[in-house]
């Protein structure tokens, strides 16, 4: 019996040995593409470029410790009327096969998805080598070619970067969303739902940005950055996001994991931060007398993160009061987000889709004028907070004497 | 019409062997998320309930003649010139769909993995395999399912757990529930799910008769494959829907592989898919087992040859020579098998003739009976 599990446990491994049958490469053969940009070309085509990695690059710079001799990512540009013609064109500078799989984001200009999304996502959610869990982002100052082209200090590969910034600005400020092919294709197919996705811009001057001296600057002369929320609606890009609205809408779409927000404190503005360690929020729609009321349901969980100025932070009633001022604060946030959801009648939150869910057959009759309706719906939102502790300290410096 | 030897197949066996052969390729296109959206598992779970009938009706032939199989009963109640005729009727449909299973199977793999690869190689390759297991008799191949099945259950329930604590499962993807009514959810299940894969257990009549001399348990252990696999259909079309989404699962060519390569856990368990292709192949290899088996069984009977197995490399050939030419593309392959071999192909065969042998077999004996009573009484 034993034996026969040997057996049997020997013939489990050679699972993890079949490589990449097919495809007819080694990995010594294959150009891994880090992250690709999608901007418009001066004669309407599409101008696509791939940040490859420089493997031999990356291997000599572990093994050597200290920065190596040339750049880490070298960034290849063709164009051509479908992406696939482009990328299949840029065959002609690349030496091996352009590989995909490894793609930690796609970057996508503000004048390609101006003109519509549609007319690129296809490749991405159909080629086998694309996958769902891809991060998409808009360029907003910049193109796309050329965020791509910044090196930055920190980071080995700028364009796997581009995913880990997402993912961290997303997770401590929650002014950003972590939006991904299939959260984009959702957004442009299904009834009731439009696409959000994060923005990044170039800082700085980005011809220097490219070259290897951006690396030795303490303060680099160019950098890159996830900043605001852009709207869509029928796939076209709308307008952007910023700040607390921006925040906001990340609320509402509930995937705010944490963030720091600031309340008055007396009468010092702004001076109490507190920090959110866990947020919910449940939307819902419904039809009052031919008129639609969104509603918005939200609770919160913080702790006192900063206290500025002197307040008895022992003190229950202390700490009602500030979960009042946090609830009134983020159902402002909350609102001017809808609000400006509603003046683009980009429906980003989903509402038409909770009516949709919950009442299937009135859905039927508005599917088609639900953008306007959605626009002069009327909306409530309610919030619940609660602070549960304060760090370190009770009482802030300020309050002693 | 002989007398079988019975090969020892354990109940257990058998059951593993129905299991795969109805989970087959079904589980990775995502049955019914197509025709029926975020409905399908309620399809689905009629669908089971639908193919236990259908099955009973099999059952009760077989009951009846308990050592005959199909086209040994075929040719016993209608007579030897068309029951024969039927039964020969009967071995083309199994080559028949032994050969769209092929066909499915390499398609999707070819699409999924390995683009370069020309489809009669993986096609071939296949073939060898059943080929080779089938020389060792229908004891061999269900002997085979029963130890795939338990790789297969703790890899199975492994990803589904992973895709439930990792995926990003959104249960709400599920409403509305029946959002059109009953009726897409209804032409789901007839004749579509009705046919594929329940249906096709009609190859099951040419196997019992093989299996331990027990009919009743065979019946029974049969029934409980089906609502196993029926349950394990719905379970993956939940999944498919919660964590792809309807749209994005009723578009794909195999939503279950779209759904695990979703699975995230950490950086360092990621791309799944592998589980997608190791579930086609079993899920293939028994089906094309399966079909294979029936027909060679089936000649074999209707040419009285002694041994089987004498069939099996021309029927092979013959199913690698279908597979290469019926459809030209797999959306060609896919239309046929979802809007004319149902309608044209599968009720007739699967459902019809059935329903019809036990009908004449009733009348049959019922004449006999009141002719043998009549006797008595004169």
């Amino acid at each position: 019996m034993i034996k026969y599990g040997l057996i049997l446990s020997l013939l489990f491994f050679p699972l993890f040995m079949t490589g990449c049958t097919g495809y007819h490469q080694d990995i010594d053969q294959l150009a891994i593409v880090s992250a690709m940009g999608v901007d418009k070309a001066a004669n309407g085509q599409y101008r696509v470029s791939f940040q490859v990695i420089n493997s031999s690059q990356i291997a000599s710079t572990k093994t050597g410790g200290g920065g190596g001799k040339s750049v880490p990512v070298v960034v290849y540009t063709d164009t051509g009327k479908t992406l696939i013609e482009a990328i299949r064109k840029a065959s002609q500078q690349v030496t091996k096969r352009l590989y995909f799989s490894h793609q930690q984001g796609v970057i996508i200009e503000e004048k390609v998805a101006r003109a519509g999304l549609k007319d690129v996502f296809d490749i991405l959610e159909r080629n086998i080598q694309q996958r769902l869990q891809l991060n998409v982002l808009i360029a907003r100052r910049g193109t796309a070619e050329d965020i791509l082209k910044v090196l930055i200090p920190t980071e080995m590969l700028p364009g796997s970067r581009v995913g880990e910034a997402l993912k961290t600005s997303s997770r401590v400020l929650g002014e950003t969303l972590e939006s991904n092919v299939r959260d984009v294709v959702h957004g442009l197919t299904d009834d009731g739902i439009e696409p959000a996705i994060s923005g990044i811009e170039l800082i700085g001057k980005d011809e220097q940005g490219q070259s290897m001296s951006n690396l030795q600057e303490s303060r680099p002369v160019a950098y890159t950055r996830i900043n605001g929320i852009a709207l869509f609606r029928d796939g076209k890009l709308q307008k952007w996001m910023e700040g607390n609205t921006a925040r906001g809408a990340v609320t509402l779409l509930d995937r705010l994991k944490n963030t720091v927000v600031n309340i008055n404190c007396g009468d010092k503005k702004d001076a109490l931060a507190i920090e959110i360690t866990h947020a919910r929020t449940k939307l819902g729609a419904d039809m009052n007398k031919g008129k639609p009321v969104l509603t918005v349901q939200m609770a919160f969980l913080g702790n006192v993160y900063e206290a500025d100025c002197p307040i008895q932070l022992n003190d229950q009633e202390t700490i009602d009061r500030l979960q009042h001022r946090l609830e009134r604060e983020m159902k402002r946030e909350v609102l001017s987000a809808v609000k400006t959801a509603q003046k683009e009648k980009c429906d980003i939150f989903g509402f038409g889709e909770t009516l949709h869910r919950s009442q299937p057959q009135r859905w039927k009759t508005i599917r088609n004028r639900w953008n306007p309706i959605f626009s002069k719906a009327e909306v409530r939102v309610r919030a619940k907070a609660i602070i549960d502790h304060a760090g370190l300290r009770f009482d802030p410096f300020w309050s002693s004497k | 019409m002989r007398q079988h030897v019975t090969e020892k197949v354990q109940s257990y066996q058998l059951f593993s062997l129905v299991v795969f052969f109805e989970l087959g390729t079904t589980i990775v296109l995502g049955n019914g998320i197509h025709q029926a959206r975020q409905d399908a598992w309620l399809a689905n779970l009629l669908g089971v309930g639908v193919g236990l009938l259908l099955f009973l009706v099999y059952a009760r032939l077989y009951l009846r003649y308990p050592a005959l199989s199909l086209t040994g009963s075929l040719q016993k109640i209608c007579g030897k010139p068309v029951g024969w005729i039927l039964g020969l009727v009967y071995v083309e449909y199994f080559l028949y769909l032994a050969a769209r299973d092929l066909k499915d199977f390499t398609r999707l793999l070819q699409v999924g993995y390995f683009p370069l690869m020309p489809i009669a190689v993986t096609a071939s390759f296949m073939l060898l395999i059943v080929i080779y297991v089938l020389t060792k008799g229908l004891e061999g191949l269900a002997g085979t399912s029963f130890v795939f099945f338990i790789f297969f259950s703790v890899m199975f329930c492994t990803t589904d757990v992973l895709i439930l604590l990792f995926g990003e499962v959104k249960p709400e993807q599920l409403q509305p529930v029946l959002e059109n009514g009953w009726r897409p959810v209804f032409q789901t299940v007839f004749p579509l799910m009705l046919t594929f894969p329940y249906g096709e257990m009609i190859a099951f009549t040419m196997m019992l008769p093989f299996c331990r001399n027990q009919p009743r348990k065979n019946v029974k252990t049969a029934l409980w494959g089906i609502l196993v696999s029926g349950l394990v259909l719905t379970v993956t079309v939940i999944l498919d829907i919660v964590v792809s989404g309807v749209d994005i699962s009723a578009r794909s060519s195999f939503p279950y592989l779209i759904t695990i390569s979703q699975v995230e856990v950490g950086t360092f368990l990621q791309r799944l898919d592998v589980v997608t292709i190791l579930v086609l192949i079993m899920g293939g290899f028994f089906k094309i087992g399966v079909f294979l088996h029936a027909a060679v069984v089936g000649a074999a009977d209707l040419f009285g040859v002694h041994n089987p197995r004498k069939f099996l490399l021309p029927f092979a050939t013959v199913v690698l020579v279908t597979f290469l030419t019926m459809a030209e593309s797999l959306m060609e392959h896919i239309q046929i098998g979802l809007q004319i071999v149902p309608k044209y192909v599968h009720l007739p065969l699967q459902l019809g003739i059935p329903l019809l042998l036990l009908i004449v077999d009733g009348v049959k004996s019922r004449t006999k009976k009141q002719r043998s009573a009549g006797e008595n009484f004169s």
